[in-house]
This record gives C-alpha cells, structure tokens and sequence, in this order.
C-alpha cells in the first residue's frame, strides 16, 4: 500500500477541493490576462466608458441649465452654494421629470435619495453591460474549442475547473470595466460638474457598479453558457446577441405590451426580471434579486456545461 | 505488463466516417512509441481518445493502467502536444509556460526553475517577454514542445513533433526526447519514417483506423538477422550470384532504397554475413554506398500497407 493511499479520506476530499480551487484561480487569472490584451475587448471596454462619460456630460448640461434659472429663481449669487441649491434642485419638476423619464414611475422612488451621478451611471451601466457582456465573453469559450487552445487544458485539469475559471476571469474583466467607467463618470464630475459632492457621488457609483455588475452576472452566465455550444467564435458572439434580443422581447412583452402571467413567468428565468430589485435600496427586495440574478447566472453557465462535457474537443 | 496506454477496439466516428475502427494499440510503460500511419488514418484521432479530448462509441481505454482519462486520476501525469492547436495568443512566452507549469502541478518557486530550463532547451529565452503570437512559426512550435514536458509527465503524447522544425531544431528536440527518465513514457505521431526509426523502441502501424502491426522496433526491421546493402542507383544486381555467396540465406532487392537484402539464418553473426558478401559486392561491380543492420522502417512499413491494401476490383471491361 502505497502512502496516497493510506492518508484518511478527508485528507484526500482536502486536497482535491484545493487542487479544484486552484485550477480554477489559475485560469481565471491567465484568462483575465489573456483577455484583457484582445484589441476587441479593449475596444468595447473603451466605447462603454466613453458611452458613460458622455451621458454624465449631458446630465451636468442638463443640471446646469436646470440651476442657472433656479439660481435667478432663488436669488442665489452662485454655484458655489450648491447645498443650498441641491434639495431644490432635486425636488424641481424637471429634475423629476428627467428621473421618471429614465427610470419610470417605480424605480423614480429608489433614485430619489442618490446623488444624480449614481442613478445616471446606474441607468447606462444596466443598459450597456449585457451588450458589453455578449460582445467581450459569448465567444471567449468558443474561441479556444475553435482553436483548439482547449487541449492544452483538458489535459491537465478538468472541464467544469476550466469553464468556471473562464467564467470568474470574465467576471473579473466585467467588474473592471464597471469601475474602471464608474471612476471615469466621478472624474468628469469632479471636474466639470458645480458643487459636487465627492463623498455622496461615489458613494452612489460605486451602488450601483456593484448592482450592475450582479446585474451583469447574470448575462455572464447566458453567454459562457452560449459559449459552450458551438466551437465558432463569430456563432457564438451571434448567438449570444439573439438571445439577448429574445431576453429583451420577453420583458418588454411581460412588462408593457402584454401582462399575461405567462410572460411575467418567464421574464422570472432571466435576469432582465430581477431589475427593478437590484435598484432596489429594501434588503427584502434587493437580497433575492441579487441571489436570483446569481443562481440563473450559475444555471445557464452549468446547462451549457451539460452539452461541453460530453462534446469533443 | 505495465501500459501508458492500451485502446482496446476502438470505434470512433465523425458522422458517417468511421476515424477508429476497433483500434487496439497498447504502449508499453517506459517505451518511446511511434504511431506510422497515412494521412486519416487515425493516429491523431487515437491520440486524442487516448487524452479524453474525444469520446469514443465503442471500446475501452486505459490511461496509465487506471481506466479512461479522469482528471482526478490522471491530471499532472499527462502532457499533449497537439497537431494543430494554438495556443493563446496574447499571453508571452514565459507566462504560456509558468501557466501551464502551474496546471501541471509544478508549485512554488520550482516554477521559475522548471520555465528556465524549458526556455533554454527550446532556445527561447531571448524570446521569453514576446507575445504568442509574434513568434515564427519554428519559435511556436519549440514553445508547444515545451509546454509538453513541463513537470516531467509520465506520458507525453507528441503529435508530429518535429514537423516544421529547422534541422539544428530538430536535432535539439530529438536530445531532449532521448534524454527521457526512465519512468516517462513518449507516444510519437510522425509521418517522418527516419524520425521515428531513430527514436523509437516501438512502433505500430495504423491505417483505416486499424492497427496493421505493433513490434519492438528491432523486430521490425529485423535488426538481428538481416543486413542491407545500398549501393548506388542504375546498378543492375544479379540475385541469383548472390545466392551462390550464400546459399542458406534469403535474398531480395528493394529497389526504392537500392537495397540489396539478406535474412540469414541465426547460426550466423553479421559480422560473417559481412566478411563473405562485402567481397562479393565489389566483385561483381557494384559501388557499395552504405551498410545498414536491418531493413528500413519505411520499407517494411510500405510492405506491410501494400500487402494490407484493399485489392482493386477487376475491371469489367476488357479492351
């Protein structure tokens, strides 16, 4: 009998749970590495930024404008005293106006104590990343079956270690992103916007980089689960982006055109149906949205697991 | 026996082509093996099988004598060169290797050492801060050979290993393939007969996805009873005087090769087979190139596949 063989059980179960770990630390960090060096996904990660830093550009247009007319209205001499301007400005029916406009009637309510940098950030970031996602990580799986890159893997560490690695690599690249476009709205408004508020603005971004990014999670998880159906990069990166549009045509089916029951279930199988909670400031609404949007991510990353640990590599 | 590798009827097929066709292929443990088959006939595919890479739908495998490619079994045990792979192509050389040391199970600081090593084996260091992708193509090829030998594996399959290799290269490589541990078992795919003849302590033949013949190398090219002449080309030769010279033994000529052959009895030693036909050969006029122990493998591999082909049908036509 050999030593391997004589060390207990649970031992044993130890050591293939840290071999497991960190199979999976290893590839996501070279996947992080690898990925973030592709001119594709600089791109995208590049125009996403620049998508926010433009809309925090027009909301300081838009409050300024708002406040030159307030400052006459209130007989305030500047910008500089913008504590007093603030709860005013916030209250003003176009300010409320732009917020329903942006976010509609239910969300309006959990955007009215943030800093208006907060809940701009927030309103691109959710319509961006499942773009962002589809576009950076449908064809990162699919990329290395199509290559091949995959057996110099498969025959190390097992299938599921390399799919979840990718997965946490993406999420990682995803999170980033977020921040890296967060910090950029903070600097514009830091420079350009009259009397902000540092604290209290990225306080509000940093909110919602994390709900978007939870958010993004669970596009993640459709992609990477998209990823593993095909060895085409360009056919995963179309697939990806017709499931988007399907997971769009549900929501907006289950939520404005038709309320019948059965779309509003279905929209439950996607994160597009957990939206509002992730806006949400109520822990009772927030927390299931949050595991929700995570558990589907999970479940569509290991259904396409289902169908890449049987195929051929 | 102990096996790096045993397929035991094999089938594996890509839609209606049948690839493996009850393949049966057991690489001895400690064994440089050679794979010799035409193109499709199924080493890469047999290989692949044999790594888990494709799944198979009839017939058994056993990786390392413990059953079919489990990565909790056989993960850090097995190392792939594949054929046609690319490995990814923004990451530098040196972080290819240390993340492919790292899966491989070679942990701490023994990484930085095993990377040097493989760098310097495969003359890359100066190139170890490039990009995959800014290699040539020979560059590339050294960096998948190395990545193959990273944390001494105990089986290492190489698919056309030297393909694509400048000579000095592949002289390099052939050392390092040589130079194997006594415990590490090597699978070569090559279509190079020379390679594999002067590596090589198996072989086994494959084509249609069947396995033809496996031997020792020295049976295969009857290294102990046989002996080739090579003279030089447009040399008529007599077998019949030959014959004469000595009498006991069998005759041929391998015209691809120039080759005259004899398969003498095992009462005799090659070095009496020599002192009576060398003469003999000078004799009669010939210009005597070379003197081989043996046949060529690719002779026999070109005999083997021409006996084994399937017979044209007859034609119906008569002119």
């Amino acid at each position: 009998m050999n030593a391997q063989t004589c060390r207990p059980p649970e031992m044993e179960s130890r050591k293939i749970t840290g071999k497991w770990a960190r199979d999976v630390l290893l590839v996501a960090r070279n996947e992080l590495s690898d990925s973030i060096r592709s001119r594709r996904t600089l791109m995208l990660v590049f125009l996403y930024a620049a998508l926010i830093v433009f809309a925090g550009w027009m909301m300081i247009r838009f409050i300024e404008s708002i406040s030159i007319r307030m400052l006459t209205e209130l007989g305030i001499s500047s910008y500089e005293d913008a504590d007093a301007l603030a709860p005013v400005l916030w209250k003003s029916a176009e300010y409320q106006r732009l917020t329903r406009g942006f976010l509609g009637a239910e969300l309006q309510e959990s955007a009215a104590g943030m800093h208006p940098f907060g809940w701009i950030f927030g309103v691109m970031a959710f319509t961006l990343t499942p773009i962002l996602v589809m576009w950076t990580s449908a064809a990162r799986i699919a990329e290395d079956v199509g290559s091949r890159a995959v057996r110099f893997v498969a025959v190390r560490i097992s299938r599921l270690s390399w799919c979840l690695g990718k997965y946490a690599g993406q999420a990682i690249q995803l999170l980033l992103a977020m921040l890296a476009g967060g910090t950029c709205m903070w600097i514009l408004g830091l420079l350009y916007m009259p009397g902000f508020a540092p604290a209290a603005s990225a306080g509000a971004i940093f909110r919602m980089t994390i709900a978007s990014w939870i958010w993004g999670l669970g596009f993640l998880g459709l992609a990477t689960g998209v990823s593993q159906l095909t060895a085409r990069h360009h056919m995963a990166t179309a697939m990806g982006t017709i499931v988007l549009i399907a997971v769009y045509v549900v929501h907006v089916l289950s939520d404005n055109i038709n309320r019948h029951a059965a779309w509003k279930l279905l929209d439950n199988f996607f994160p597009t149906g957990y939206y509002r909670g992730l806006w949400s400031w109520e822990p009772a609404c927030l927390l299931p949205a949050v595991v929700m949007t995570c558990a589907l991510s999970l479940l569509y990353l290991f259904a396409g697991y289902f169908f890449f640990s049987k195929r051929d590599l | 026996m102990k096996t790096a590798l045993k397929l035991q009827g094999i089938v594996k097929r890509y839609g209606s082509n049948t690839a493996l066709n009850r393949l049966d292929l057991i690489v001895p443990r400690g064994s440089i093996f050679g794979l010799v088959g035409s193109n499709g006939a199924g080493k890469t595919t047999a290989m692949s099988v044999g790594a888990g890479l494709l799944r198979h739908e009839a017939g058994l495998v056993s990786l390392l004598d413990e059953g079919p490619f489990n990565p909790g079994i056989h993960a850090g045990r097995v190392a792939l060169l594949p054929q046609d792979a690319r490995l990814p192509p923004h990451l530098r050389v040196e972080q290819v290797l240390v993340f492919y040391g790292r899966l491989q199970g070679i942990g701490g600081d023994s990484i930085s050492e095993a990377v040097e090593k493989a760098l310097a084996w495969t003359n890359l260091s100066g190139k170890r801060r490039a990009e995959v992708h800014e290699l040539s193509h020979g560059m590339y090829r050294r960096l998948a050979i190395a990545q193959a030998f990273l944390g001494h594996p105990e089986f290492i399959m190489l698919d056309e290993p030297l393909s694509g290799l400048d000579p000095r290269e592949q002289v390099r490589i052939r050392e390092v393939i040589l130079g194997k541990t006594q415990n590490q078992t090597i699978l070569i795919s090559s279509h190079q007969m020379s390679d594999i003849e002067s590596l090589c302590t198996e072989v086994a033949f494959i084509e249609g996805g069947r396995l033809i013949r496996q031997d020792t190398m020295s049976r295969i090219t009857s290294m102990h009873n046989t002996v080739s002449y090579i003279v030089s080309t447009g040399n008529a030769v007599d077998i019949d005087y030959f014959r004469s010279v000595l009498g006991q033994a069998e005759w041929w000529f391998e015209p691809r090769a120039c080759a005259l052959c004899v398969r003498f009895p095992d009462a005799m030693t090659v070095e009496e087979v020599n002192r009576k036909v060398i003469p003999a050969i000078l004799q009669h006029g010939l210009e005597l190139r070379e003197v081989r122990q043996g046949v060529s493998l690719e002779d026999e591999y070109m005999k083997i596949v021409e006996s084994h082909a399937p017979q044209k049908p007859a034609s119906s036509r008569g002119f």
